[in-house]
C-alpha cells in the first residue's frame, strides 16, 4: 500500500477486508510509503495561500467527491469541508475490521524480490502515487529494466471537461501531484514499455447507475461487496488502467509522448510535462503510450462482467 | 498497494490481447508471414503466463481503488499466486 487517497495504514485494513469479503485472502498485502519523498502536507497547505487551492489532496483532506448524473452527462460534487486525521489513525471501518494481516516485508522490497524472481515477465500496475516504485528503483537500479513493463494511472494532457478540478488546471493529476519526485524518478527509469491511463481518457469513463444496478443483480462476492460499499460513483480511472492492461483493444486512441513531471515549487509543482521528439529535453526523458480515448461500451461491459463473475 | 502478484494464464482474452499487440507492430509485414508468426505465438500463449504486481493506494470501503484491484483479481485469465515465495 502507498499513502494516496487515504493514509497507508487505513488503506491496508480496507484492502485486507476487501480481500476477505471477496474471497481473495490468498493474496499478500505489503505496506509501503507513509509519506511522499519530498512534498509535505504542511508545505502544501502553506502554498495554497499563494498558488490557490487544490481540489483533491487525498489523505490530507478526505471527503467523498461523486458524480451526479444529469441528462446524459455527469457533474462532480465535492463537499465544502474536507476532513482529515493523523497518518496512523484508523477511523471506524463500516465494513468491519479484517482478521488477516499484512506481510512483514515492505512494499519496495516485495516489488524488487518478485521482479527478480521472474525477470522480464512481470508487469507493474501502478494506480496511486509512485513512491513505492521510486524507492524500489533507488534501492535496485536494475528493477525497471527487469520488468515486462509499467502501467500507470496518472498524468493529464488536455482533458475536455468542465470538471473544475481539471478545466482550469489541465496538466494537474493527483497521483503525480501527490509525489512529484517519485513520478519523475519512475518516468525516467528504463522500463521496456510504459502505458499511461491519463485524466483525458479516465473522465470519459464514469461509474454509472446502470453499471451499479447490473452489478448489484449478481450474487458474486465481488458484486455484493460493490453493491454494499461502492454506492458513491466517480470516474473509473484505476479500473480502466487495469482493464486496458487485460484487453488493450479498449483503448482506441493514444499519443506517444515523452513524459515527466514539473518539479518546480510553484503553481505547477507536480503537473504533467510532455514533449514530442523534436522538442524533448536532452536529460533522459522517455516515451510513454498516453491513452486518450476508449471504447466505452466495451469497457463498461467488461467491467460489469468482471465484477459479476464467480471465481472458484 | 504493493503486494499482489497475479499470474495471467494464456486464456482467450489474453491471447487476443497478445495477438493485437503483435499485429500492431507488424504492419509492414506480409499477411502470410504474420499468420505464421501468430500461429507460433498461439502455441506459446497456451503455456505462457503473465505476471502483474499491483502497487496503488487503497481507500475504502468500495470505491475506485478497491474496484481496480478487483478487476485484476476477478479476471478469468488471471491466476493469483497464493504464496509467491
Amino acid at each position: 500500500m502507498v499513502t494516496g487517497n487515504a493514509w497507508r495504514d487505513e488503506e491496508t485494513l480496507h484492502t485486507l477486508r476487501m480481500l476477505e469479503l471477496t474471497g481473495h485472502t490468498n493474496v499478500p498485502v505489503a505496506r509501503g510509503a507513509v509519506f511522499p519523498l519530498i512534498r509535505s502536507q504542511e508545505e502544501t497547505r502553506l502554498a495554497e495561500a499563494i498558488n490557490g487551492k487544490v481540489a483533491w489532496v487525498g489523505a490530507w483532506g478526505q471527503g467523498q467527491t461523486m458524480l451526479l448524473e444529469t441528462g446524459g452527462g455527469v457533474k462532480p460534487v465535492a463537499p465544502d469541508h474536507l476532513q482529515s486525521h493523523g497518518p496512523y489513525d484508523v477511523p471506524p471501518m463500516q465494513e468491519g475490521l479484517p482478521v488477516t494481516k499484512a506481510i512483514e516485508e515492505d512494499a519496495a522490497h516485495f516489488l524488487i524480490r518478485q521482479v527478480r524472481a521472474h525477470p522480464h515477465r512481470v508487469t507493474v500496475y501502478a494506480a496511486g502515487p509512485l513512491t513505492n516504485i521510486a524507492l524500489a528503483i533507488a534501492i535496485d537500479p536494475e528493477f525497471a529494466g527487469l520488468t515486462e513493463g509499467l502501467v500507470i494511472m496518472g498524468g493529464s494532457l488536455n482533458p475536455q471537461t468542465d470538471d473544475p478540478e481539471f478545466a482550469a488546471s489541465s496538466r494537474h493529476e493527483f497521483n503525480f501531484w501527490f509525489d512529484p519526485e517519485a513520478a519523475h524518478i519512475v518516468l525516467r527509469a528504463a522500463w521496456p514499455r510504459v502505458d499511461v491511463t491519463t485524466v483525458d481518457v479516465s473522465i470519459k469513463a464514469p461509474f454509472t447507475q446502470k453499471m451499479l444496478d447490473e452489478i448489484s443483480k449478481s450474487s458474486s462476492p465481488a458484486a455484493r461487496y460493490i453493491a454494499a460499499w461502492s454506492q458513491n460513483r466517480y470516474y473509473l480511472w484505476d479500473e480502466l488502467a487495469a482493464c486496458a492492461w487485460l484487453d488493450p483493444t479498449l483503448i482506441t486512441k493514444e499519443k506517444l509522448v515523452y513524459m515527466d513531471v514539473d518539479l518546480g515549487h510553484g503553481p505547477g509543482y507536480g503537473d504533467t510535462l510532455t514533449w514530442d521528439e523534436k522538442f524533448k529535453p536532452k536529460t533522459g526523458v522517455r516515451l510513454v503510450h498516453a491513452q486518450t480515448d476508449l471504447d466505452l461500451p466495451h469497457f463498461q461491459k467488461m467491467f460489469v462482467d468482471l465484477m459479476t463473475v464467480v471465481r472458484h | 498497494m504493493a503486494g499482489i502478484i497475479a499470474f495471467a494464464a494464456g486464456g482467450c482474452n489474453l491471447f487476443l490481447m497478445n495477438l493485437q499487440r503483435v499485429c500492431a507492430t507488424m504492419r509492414p509485414m506480409r499477411l502470410t508471414a504474420a499468420i505464421l508468426m501468430v500461429g507460433a505465438l498461439s502455441l506459446g500463449a497456451a503455456a505462457q503466463k503473465r505476471l502483474v504486481l499491483i502497487d496503488q493506494d487503497g481507500s475504502g470501503p468500495g470505491g475506485s481503488n478497491q474496484m481496480a484491484m478487483l478487476a485484476l483479481l476477478q479476471a478469468p485469465q488471471v491466476e493469483v499466486l497464493a504464496s509467491p515465495w
